[in-house]
């Protein structure tokens, strides 16, 4: 058994601003795939969807909202 | 000509020379820095040499090359797997490889995640050059071992998007099963071995040729720029082959495209790649030489002007059908340094032998040459054993007439032809190994 002590307390402020970014890196993902995609090169169209990939990760590894949760 | 859909990255596989040149001299620069900064080995090697100071091309024959010798030695200095080799904490390695140790023992090979990025570009590039694209299905009928092999590979394809079957643990009969059953479009494998599961294939009652495979990627071995070899695989299969070339340190630096040239396109925006001559200058377009291949994005295991030990020839054509900007060798990779052996003065390169046995068909496609002492005078033999085709209405006193006659042609020297039964010789799922010298009077001619 994980004794309380040792579980990390995070506050809810820092995993907010990972959110926020995450969103940034969200909305500039789709500027670049919006760009890539017009620049027709197949390297940079599937490093984009494996970015995107690794963000949903990401995503999954961050406790919902506290208003989310609520609803 | 070439458009972007025919290249991985059309921006880097046709860029300007005078480009390339300055990418790779800054690369380069960067490269050394890192080694020198980060491992003991290259510290103490490299301790003459500015990487500021290296500002043309001219001046990198300057910079020492490193050995694989070299490498054995350092791996056992310092601490831990890697010893003196390691430019990167033990933390940030996410896997390890190692060389056959066909010439001595293995080099083990470190690579962090951001060397797996480069090594899957590298793949992808070879890949998609090759056809394969999101709608396909690849299967790597592989042993998924210690050996680097088509690991990047399996990365690639997926980072393509296509789909990937991994063939390890399963037997040959097994493998060509599971090509009748899941219908894989590409298969990547080495020339041996596609000629193998053609063989098992037909033993199965299998139709490969009915197949839904109509890319064989071949690596390992330079059997796909071999003209009869490639013609040949192309019969049995009924798909196209293409040829890569890589090693595990070097890194998987050449392709062939869709031009009817046979040979390979060097992967200039990742590799700095050499030929040289005796005099360790760079021979010129046309003449043969010696590889000498610097990694330009490798990290946790970099490398400096490796002696790759493979004889090529760069090709003195300007540009190519396919539109890469990229340098070319002709044939491919001819060879290794240590293959060529001297038969009564003469020089033979078991590739010759390769190409007139797999121009034949009435002998099958495996052959083992043997070079051994005379028993009497002061003299080479040289002999080679070929099987029989079953399928075909042969004789054996022609074919070994006609067989000894096509080598005297092109090796200038007299093969004694021994024709086998089918099955006899053995059989390799990866390289094959064709030669054999057992001379003891004359070892000094071995290379």
């Amino acid at each position: 058994m994980i004794e309380e002590e040792n579980i990390p307390k995070i506050p809810e402020e820092t995993f907010e601003e990972v959110r926020d970014h995450t969103e940034t890196i969200r909305e500039e993902l789709a500027h670049i795939e919006r760009l890539s995609e017009s620049c027709q090169i197949p390297a940079l169209e599937r490093n984009t969807t494996q970015l995107r990939s690794v963000l949903r990760t990401m995503e999954l590894h961050l406790p919902p909202r506290l208003e989310d949760s609520e609803e | 000509m070439g458009n972007s859909n025919t290249m991985w990255n059309p921006a880097l596989e046709t860029m300007s020379r005078e480009y390339f040149r300055e990418y790779q001299l800054n690369r380069l620069q960067a490269q050394i820095r890192h080694a020198k900064d980060n491992t003991a080995f290259y510290k103490e090697k490299l301790s003459d040499i500015q990487p500021d100071k290296i500002t043309t091309m001219e001046m990198v024959t300057t910079i020492p090359t490193t050995t694989k010798s070299e490498l054995r030695e350092a791996q056992h200095m310092g601490d831990g797997l890697y010893g003196n080799l390691l430019a990167d904490d033990t933390e940030s390695i996410i896997s390890y490889h190692q060389t056959s140790g066909t010439t001595g023992p293995p080099i083990r090979q470190s690579d962090s995640l951001r060397d797996w990025e480069w090594w899957t570009d590298c793949w992808a590039t070879v890949l998609w050059a090759h056809g394969v694209r999101p709608d396909d299905r690849v299967f790597f009928p592989f042993s998924y071992g210690v050996f680097v092999a088509f690991w990047a590979a399996h990365s690639a394809a997926k980072r393509i998007g296509a789909q990937v079957i991994p063939g390890g643990g399963m037997s040959s009969v097994q493998r060509v099963e599971k090509i009748a059953d899941l219908d894989p479009t590409v298969v990547a494998m080495t020339p041996t071995y596609a000629f193998r599961l053609a063989e098992v294939a037909e033993q199965e009652g299998i139709d490969l040729r009915g197949s839904e495979v109509a890319i064989i990627i071949c690596a390992g071995e330079p059997g796909a720029s071999v003209a009869s070899t490639k013609a040949a695989l192309e019969d049995l299969w009924g798909a196209e082959v293409y040829d890569h070339a890589g090693a595990t340190e070097a890194g998987a630096w050449g392709f062939s495209c869709s031009s009817d040239d046979l040979g390979l396109h060097v992967n200039e925006a990742r590799f700095l790649v050499e030929v040289l001559g005796p005099d360790d200058e760079p021979v010129s377009p046309g003449d043969v030489g010696r590889l000498v291949v610097t990694p330009l994005n490798r990290y946790a295991q970099p490398y400096v002007r490796f002696e790759l030990n493979d004889r090529v020839r760069l090709s003195e054509k300007n540009g190519c059908d396919c539109g890469r900007a990229y340098r070319f060798v002709d044939g491919g990779v001819l060879g290794r340094r240590d293959e060529f052996k001297t038969v009564n003065g003469t020089l033979l390169s078991p590739r010759t032998v390769e190409d007139i046995v797999h121009g034949f068909d009435t002998v099958l496609n495996e052959f083992h040459v043997r070079i051994e002492d005379h028993p009497k005078k002061d003299l080479d033999t040289v002999s080679v054993d070929v099987e029989a085709d079953q399928n075909h209405d042969y004789n054996n006193q022609r074919i070994r007439k006609q067989l000894r006659k096509e080598l005297r042609r092109h090796t200038h020297l007299n093969f004694t032809v021994n024709v086998l039964q089918s099955g006899t010789l053995d059989r390799n799922t990866l390289k094959s190994n064709r030669f054999s010298d057992l001379r003891q009077r004359r070892a000094q001619y071995r290379q």
